[in-house]
């Protein structure tokens, strides 16, 4: 096996719940719940799920920007959960964040210019304040945005305009890896496009390795070389793109890819998904898909959580029936 | 920015032409005449108070009442019904006297306030967040006069000082240096007592602020910059936070007179707020209306000053 850049062993984030007056713990919200997974150097991993599957509490504890219950998370063989205060502040130069809302994910009150020079000043990657300022230029640049638009607040741009600050504050440390948390599912379609294309071209530019996470297939699929299926705070499918399209084993999975929209057809009749995503709070026993999968058979309910196995070649999938 | 400046002085001066009128008219309302109150004696005829009435203007139709008034107040030739005395000298007087009370009282309070709150929501569900919030919502519960009065006889039996009035009766031969160390001293007791309330409040809103803005995105941002924890809260979540209380500091000014009623009474403390109860009691209409005026005056200066304060500090807000 090549050497990965990231890699996540077993990862675990649950958050307690806590009722009444005196707080008293009456369960845990398992939101990461055991989840493996690898991303290689220049590559794209699409992560999609439902809403409320823990997406995104699993960007930010791969981060540590949640601090994970148990579990492991490597980055060039440096584990990450190792790492005290001070050398995980030095190591985020290495991996970088997009937020989903490009309107709450910059300080208001601080200009473009300085939200994107700040890493800089605070990882003396700049000698002089100069050269400080020729690169946040050179990066304003480098994501469609105009030198001069440096000294404006982030009021005065647009959604998209703002997400180009946000991901020209991402790269400012030049990392290797970046999180893209729904980086385009609060923009308008056709600004979605333009920051997809953007993303891919720093991609190539800079070989940057993405988690590309969203609950919009289409994007998902334009993006990435390989894609997980998430549920319930599990990855139940891990396959190279074109091949979880063409065969997909999870009965998830199938849903999902069946409720993609396409232009110009309109189907007759959709499987669709009966019932809301479970809640993760009392999680249903055995295979935590069960109560709303199709083929559900009594062993799904009876036997433990399946785990993710390699069915076929780099196709991973968790699930009793396959 | 000129040009709001202009069209929010204009806002204010209407505004505080109409607060005039009815602040006038309201008094008027009220039932109980400066003439049958003034000297109260069962001797008094009707012919008494009807030439008290006269004498105190009080038989003129209300606006020319209102004209006069108004001129008198800004030539300052207005006088108390009460004692005859000039009625901003009489203001001044007492201001001179709450100011103190009310520098250290304000000091005081947003001087702890701010730290209390702040480090309340950084160390949310510790030992010392839940002893703040025990300890505030005491304080709001307890009634300031009952906190008073156990403070009082706390001081007093412990320490065996008086604690009533701004000195020590008698004193005024004492060297300058006794005599401002008493000063002080009677100043203190009543500043923590009109300060304890403000602290307990305005803590628990810096508190609730700061949690808000530490859990939005930017803060996240911040954090993921690999930035030092310092930074992240003082830099970047503190900033925002304070933003709201700008407002509130707008309205700090007018509490100079109204805010410290119940605390001047209590320790029969010769300031404003008393002033302002004493001269209801008596229906000192002149009194009444002219602080009432200047309270309204305090209020439009500042939200004012808060306006501007906002343009300076929000980017936002560009008028």
């Amino acid at each position: 096996m090549t050497k990965s850049l990231l890699r996540v062993v077993n990862l675990k984030k649950h958050f307690p719940v806590e009722r009444g007056m005196l707080s008293r713990l009456s369960g845990w919200v398992k939101a990461v719940d055991g989840v493996s997974f690898s991303i290689d150097a220049g590559e794209t991993l699409g992560l999609v799920g439902e809403s409320g599957c823990g997406k995104t509490t699993l960007g930010r504890t791969i981060l540590r920007l949640l601090e994970p219950t148990a579990g492991e998370i490597f980055f060039e063989e440096t584990k990450l959960n190792e790492l005290s205060p001070e050398e995980l502040r030095q190591f985020r130069a290495r991996m970088q964040v997009i937020f989903q809302d490009p309107y709450s994910s910059l300080n208001p009150r601080m200009t473009a210019g300085s939200i994107v020079g700040e890493p800089l000043a605070v990882h003396r990657r700049a000698e002089t304040k100069g050269k400080r300022e020729e690169m946040v230029g050179e990066l304003f640049e480098k994501v469609g945005l105009a030198r001069h638009h440096k000294n404006r607040y982030p009021h005065e741009f647009s959604g998209g305009m703002r997400q180009r600050i946000g991901i020209a504050r991402a790269l400012a440390l030049k990392p290797k890896f970046i999180v893209c948390d729904e980086p385009v599912s609060a923009l308008d379609v056709s600004i979605q496009a333009q920051i997809i294309n953007l993303l891919q071209e720093l991609q190539e530019e800079l070989s940057l390795a993405y988690l590309f996470i969203s609950h919009d297939l289409r994007v998902v699929a334009h993006m990435s070389n390989r894609i997980a299926v998430m549920y319930l705070g599990r990855l139940v499918e891990v396959a190279v793109k074109e091949e979880l399209f063409q065969n997909p084993f999870h009965p998830y999975t199938k849903i999902l890819l069946e409720a993609i929209p396409e232009p110009g057809v309109i189907k007759k009749q959709k499987t669709g998904l009966p019932g809301e995503i479970q809640s993760s709070l009392n999680s249903p026993s055995g295979c935590s898909f069960h109560p709303r999968c199709p083929l559900a058979k009594e062993i799904c309910s009876r036997e433990e959580e399946p785990q993710l196995q390699e069915k076929e070649k780099n196709h991973f999938v968790a699930c009793h029936l396959r | 920015m000129l040009a709001f400046l202009k069209r929010s002085l204009w806002q204010r001066v209407i505004t505080l032409f109409l607060i005039s009128v009815i602040a006038f008219l309201i008094i008027h309302l009220a039932p109980g005449s400066p003439a049958e109150i003034c000297p109260l004696n069962p001797k008094f005829t009707h012919e008494d108070i009807e030439r008290l009435r006269e004498a105190l203007g009080l038989d003129k139709p209300l606006p020319v009442q209102y004209a006069l008034f108004y001129k008198r107040l800004f030539t300052g030739e207005l006088r108390s019904f009460k004692d005859g005395q000039p009625v901003l000298g009489k203001i001044w007087e007492r201001f001179l006297n709450s100011l103190p009370l009310f520098v250290v009282g304000t000091i005081l309070t947003w001087f702890l306030a701010f730290p209390l709150g702040i480090k309340a929501a950084l160390k949310r569900e510790s030992f010392f967040d839940r002893a703040t919030t025990f300890f505030a919502y005491l304080l709001i519960a307890l009634p300031a006069f009952f906190l008073a009065y156990l403070l009082i006889i706390f001081v007093v039996q412990r320490f065996d000082v008086s604690v009533m009035g701004m000195t020590t009766f008698g004193i005024e031969d004492a060297p300058w240096a006794f005599r401002w160390n008493n000063r002080l001293w009677h100043l203190l007791l009543p500043s923590i007592l009109g300060a304890a309330g403000g602290i307990a409040i305005l803590s628990r809103f810096v508190r609730s602020q700061m949690l808000e803005i530490i859990n939005q995105d930017y803060i996240r941002t911040a954090k993921a910059k690999g930035l030092p924890e310092d930074t992240v809260y003082y830099k970047h979540a503190l900033g925002n936070a304070l933003m709201p209380f700008i407002t509130m500091f707008g309205l700090v000014l007018p509490a100079l007179i109204g805010g410290s009623v119940i605390i001047e009474y209590i320790f029969a403390w010769p300031g404003m707020g008393r002033l302002g109860y004493e001269a209801i009691m008596a229906r000192d209409f002149p009194v009444i209306i002219s602080l009432n005026f200047i309270a309204a005056l305090l209020t439009l200066m500042g939200t004012f000053l808060s306006d501007i304060l906002y343009m300076l500090v929000d980017p936002r807000i560009r008028l």
